[in-house]
């Protein structure tokens, strides 16, 4: 699986999770940059993602990211 | 004891153990330097009496900071570093702050040369202000609570009354920022309990929050309800090992009957969990239940029971119709709080402080907004509201200050903003605009100009445009209307929240 790979399928699962069809990613996104993102979000965000890649993070694993960047890496170290 | 004397007590103790935002240990040695650097630096360029605003991050200097304020009887002022520049040029104007310790100043006082030891401090007047913590406004302007030595005095020693368990073998998370009172519940606990101090960087990632309290062994955490219950989330809670946890403190909003249950289930009898209650004006929280696991003693009503006040405040309910004094059990009314936690009142600003306190019976009390009663042994139960001041997030916003700037925003002919309970965040927040003639207005347009004058918090979750707000019989917009009217589309929003 590519980066570009894992850019698209999160892309579809991060306008799911926020209701926004528009929405785009890069690495710099952070939680400040998506309207929507909080704490119960983020939550529902970590169990779709693991849904969409049939993988499952550990705490350590999906408490680092800062950003959408650290997140992809995260996925493509896991799956990848 | 006083504060100086319980600062020095923990300076000088093998006790002392901070940790920076990475959960490093900071040297005891250095902090105690910083901190001597600092009140050196107070001395020298502030007056006795002096207001020192800071604003750094949530790391240790900020801590050391703090601490040299209230050991040199320099006023505490902290301000949000993400703050936007308007509302810290408000609060300037508002607090005429002596000194700015600001990331800049930090790293001056300590690459500079030492200054020497300045002239010895006055004693330290107990009815002097203590710190100033600034919350939202109901006119577009924030207000300076100011807070006495003696009401944290109090505080303080009621702390070690309530949490004799707690001491230097327990590691406190803290999670509130620096300007939110709540903080200075954790620096109490340091100062009362000496324990270990850890700085939460979850930043709201409830998986974060979970990973510090497993990595740092840590045994008290107190948060807002919110913060607390994603943790409890199955999706978290099954990855997380929270078996450290002795101590959970829940307070700054509604403490839902649900989550008390959950976290019995998940945590085990062994944690002991507190509700606490109270305004900012009156030293953080004046009121705490320990729940015992009985239902009848924890709950009435499906609404938890915020508890029994600590020693030195006085309170009372008021028919907020007749202004009476309400004494028979479960009768609602408003609480007033007195006494000893009293705050001294909102900084420069004699107007707004007349206006919410009131004088009864010989004492005076902050009135504050809360629908309330209380039960056979004295215990009360918030249950509301009775203006429009909410918790949103854990933060206290009120809803006509929002309108105020959201009005100044070109394009904008009126605005009414309107508050629907949701659980997740307190309140969900739409604001209905009535656009000017010829003008298109778009939901992100607004955001983005709101968001160089208001904290996140504050700014709404959706927006909708109406082409004229409805008026009730005295002329004024309705909100009663406008709630109906828009509740269908809040309801569905907040299901998929």
């Amino acid at each position: 699986m590519t980066r570009g790979d894992v850019q698209t399928r999160l892309t579809r699962v991060f306008r799911e999770v926020f209701r926004n069809g528009d929405l785009e990613l890069q690495d710099s996104v952070t939680a400040k940059d998506v309207a929507g993102w909080d704490s119960l979000n983020h939550v529902k965000l970590v169990l779709a993602v693991e849904a969409e890649f049939d993988c499952r993070f550990t705490l350590r694993e999906i408490g680092r990211p800062q950003n959408v960047g650290d997140l992809m890496d995260l996925i493509l170290k896991k799956v990848g | 004891m006083q504060i100086l004397d319980r600062i020095e007590k923990l300076l000088a103790s093998p006790n002392l153990r901070l940790h920076d935002q990475e959960g490093a240990r900071v040297p005891s040695g250095a902090f105690r330097q910083a901190f001597h650097a600092v009140s050196r630096h107070l001395r020298r360029h502030v007056p006795l009496g002096g207001k020192v605003a800071v604003r750094l991050g949530q790391d240790w200097p900020a801590l050391a900071c703090a601490m040299a304020c209230m050991a040199t009887g320099r006023v505490y002022l902290p301000l949000g570093p993400d703050w936007p520049e308007h509302r810290i040029e408000q609060i300037r104007a508002s607090s005429r702050f002596d000194l700015l310790l600001d990331a800049p100043a930090w790293q001056g006082i300590l690459a500079g040369p030492s200054e020497g030891e300045p002239d010895p401090a006055g004693p330290l007047d107990p009815e002097a202000t203590l710190y100033i913590i600034y919350t939202s406004g109901s006119t577009g302007e924030p207000k300076g609570v100011m807070i006495s030595r003696r009401s944290y005095a109090c505080f303080l020693r009621f702390l070690d009354q309530f949490f004799p368990r707690v001491g230097p073998g327990d590691n406190l998370l803290q999670v509130a920022r620096f300007t939110f009172d709540m903080a200075l519940l954790d620096l109490g606990l340091l100062l009362s309990r000496q324990v270990g101090h850890f700085f939460s960087a979850a930043n709201g990632s409830a998986f974060r929050l979970a990973l510090e309290i497993e990595d740092y062994g840590i045994t008290w955490i107190d948060a807002v309800p919110n913060q607390v219950g994603m943790i409890m989330e199955d999706g978290v809670r099954s990855r997380a090992d929270l078996s450290s946890l002795r101590h959970l403190v829940l307070g700054g909003s509604r403490f839902p009957w649900q989550l008390l249950q959950s976290l019995r289930a998940k945590l085990g009898p062994g944690v002991d969990v507190v509700n606490a209650y109270g305004p900012t004006e009156t030293t953080i929280y004046t009121h705490f239940k320990r729940f015992t696991g009985d239902p009848a003693g924890d709950a009435h009503d499906g609404t938890l029971c915020a508890g029994s006040p600590v020693p030195g405040v006085t309170w009372t309910l008021v028919d907020p119709l007749r202004g009476r004094e309400i004494r028979e059990p479960y009768a609602r009314g408003e609480l007033l709080l007195g006494g000893e936690l009293l705050m001294q009142g909102y900084c420069n600003d004699p107007e707004r402080t007349a206006r919410c306190l009131v004088r009864m019976g010989g004492a005076t009390y902050y009135r504050t907004g809360d629908l309330a009663y209380r039960n056979e042994a004295g215990e009360i139960f918030i249950v509301g509201r009775t203006d429009e001041t909410l918790k949103r997030r854990g933060y206290r916003v009120n809803l006509l200050d929002i309108d105020s700037y959201i009005q100044r925003l070109p394009g904008v002919q009126q605005c009414m903003t309107l508050a629907y309970p949701a659980d997740s965040i307190d309140h969900y927040l739409l604001t209905v605009v009535q656009p000017q003639s010829g003008h298109d207005l778009d939901p992100p347009g607004l955001k983005s100009q709101l968001a160089s004058v208001l904290v996140e918090y504050q700014i709404p979750d959706a927006f909708a445009f109406h082409p004229g707000l409805p008026l009730n019989s005295s002329g004024k917009l309705s909100r009663k209307a406008l709630m109906e009217e828009f509740r269908p589309l809040a309801e569905v929003a907040i299901r998929t929240l």
